[in-house]
C-alpha cells in the first residue's frame, strides 16, 4: 500500500471509533433481545440460533477448497463425537493438518 | 435461571482457554507484524488490539489505512464482520438480564466466538441440571484470550519476526476445531453401538445453514454469511417447529 499514511490524530481517531463500534455491537445483543417477543416463533428461533450460527461460522472450514482442512475438521468432529474433549479435538485437528501439509 | 460468579469458575475458564492460545497467539503476532509494515506505530497496533479486539475486523481496518479515510465503507465492513455478536449476545440474554449493567458490559465487551459458544454450552448444561450458571468461567476465558491477543500483537509489533508461518504448523484451524468440537458435543456418543446415534439427532436445517452461509458469501462476500446462514436456517427450523410439522428434536445444544 503506497497511499499516504494516516497522521497520528487520524490514526487514533480510527482506532477509537472502530473500538467504539465493535464494543457497541457486542453490548447491544441483550438490549435488543428485550424487544423480541419471548413466545412462539421468535422464542423458538432464538433457541435454535446457537447451533445454526456455529454451523455458519464453520462453513469456511467444511467447504474449504483445501481437502486437508476438511480432513482436519472431520477429525475434530469425530474425536469429540466419540467422547474426546474439545481440547483433544483441537490438538488432533492441528496435528492432522500439519502432517497432511508436509505430505 | 440462577447465576453466580465464582473463582472456581474463573479458574476453570482460564484452564480451558490457555491451550486455545495456540490458535490465537500466532494471529496476534501476524497482525502486529502486518501493522508494523503499514507504518503503524507499536502503540497504535497494541491500542487497536486492546480496544477493537477482533482479528478479522482489525485486518480490514488495515485495508482502509490510508488518506483520505473512507469512514462509511470502513464502518460498514467492521459492522458486518462483528454483527454476529449481536445475535450471540441475544442468545445469552436470559442469563445476562439478571446481572447489573456494568457486569453485563464486562462479560459482553471482550466476548469472542469461542468464549460465547463454550459459555453458552455450559450455561445450558447448568440449566438442565438445575445448577446456577457460573459467569466466572466466561470471565476467565475472556481475560486469557484478551491478554493473549494484546501480548501477541505487542510481540509482532516489537520483535524482529519474519517469515512466521502458522499454516505450516496447522495452527490456522485451531479455533475452528474448537468450535467444531463444541457442536459435535451435541451428539453425545457413548459407544460405537450406543443408544444415542448421531443421525437420530440430525436437524434437517443444519445443512441448510451451511448452504445459506456459502450462498451468502458467494453472493455478497464479507462476513454476512454467519448471520444469513445461521439466521435463515434457524428461522426455517423455527417455522417448522412452531407449525407443528415436526416433533421436538433431542440431543441438540438446547
Amino acid at each position: 500500500m503506497t497511499s499516504p499514511n494516516l497522521d497520528t490524530s487520524s490514526a487514533w481517531a480510527v482506532i477509537a471509533a472502530m473500538g467504539f463500534l465493535a464494543g457497541a455491537i457486542r453490548l447491544s445483543g441483550p438490549w435488543l433481545a428485550q424487544f423480541i417477543p419471548q413466545s412462539g416463533f421468535v422464542r423458538r428461533w432464538i433457541e435454535l440460533l446457537p447451533d445454526h450460527l456455529l454451523i455458519a461460522l464453520m462453513m469456511p472450514v467444511f467447504l474449504s477448497p483445501d481437502w486437508r482442512i476438511q480432513v482436519a475438521a472431520v477429525a475434530a468432529f469425530m474425536i469429540r463425537a466419540v467422547g474426546g474433549s474439545a481440547l483433544l479435538a483441537m490438538s488432533i485437528a492441528v496435528a492432522v493438518l500439519a502432517t497432511l501439509r508436509t505430505m | 435461571m440462577q447465576i453466580k460468579t465464582t473463582w472456581q469458575g474463573f479458574r476453570e475458564g482460564v484452564s480451558f482457554a490457555l491451550p486455545l492460545q495456540l490458535g490465537i497467539f500466532p494471529w496476534g503476532l501476524t497482525f502486529g507484524l502486518v501493522a508494523s509494515q503499514l507504518a503503524l506505530t507499536a502503540p497504535q497496533s497494541i491500542g487497536m488490539s486492546a480496544v477493537v479486539f477482533s482479528g478479522t475486523a482489525q485486518m480490514v481496518i488495515l485495508e482502509f489505512w490510508r488518506m483520505p479515510l473512507a469512514w462509511i465503507p470502513l464502518s460498514l465492513a467492521v459492522f458486518s464482520i462483528n454483527a454476529r455478536y449481536l445475535l450471540q449476545g441475544a442468545t445469552l440474554a436470559p442469563w445476562l438480564k439478571q446481572v447489573r449493567p456494568i457486569h453485563r458490559a464486562a462479560l459482553l465487551w471482550p466476548m469472542v466466538d469461542v468464549s460465547w459458544a463454550t459459555s453458552l454450552e455450559r450455561f445450558k448444561r447448568n440449566q438442565a441440571q438445575s445448577e446456577p450458571a457460573d459467569f466466572g468461567f466466561m470471565h476467565g476465558m475472556q481475560i486469557v484470550c484478551f491478554s493473549s491477543w494484546v501480548l501477541s500483537t505487542s510481540a509482532g509489533a516489537l520483535l524482529p519476526l519474519q517469515g512466521l508461518d502458522m499454516k505450516k504448523w496447522g495452527l490456522d484451524i485451531a479455533i475452528s476445531a474448537v468450535l467444531i468440537a463444541l457442536f459435535a458435543g451435541n451428539f453425545r456418543w457413548r459407544s460405537p453401538l450406543g443408544k444415542r446415534l448421531p443421525w437420530r439427532h440430525w436437524q434437517w436445517s443444519w445443512p441448510l445453514a451451511l448452504l445459506f452461509a456459502w450462498l451468502s458469501r458467494e453472493a455478497f462476500g464479507g462476513h454476512w454469511y454467519v448471520i444469513v446462514g445461521g439466521g435463515v436456517a434457524a428461522a426455517l427450523a423455527a417455522i417448522s417447529a412452531t407449525s407443528g410439522a415436526e416433533p421436538k428434536e433431542e440431543g441438540s445444544a438446547s
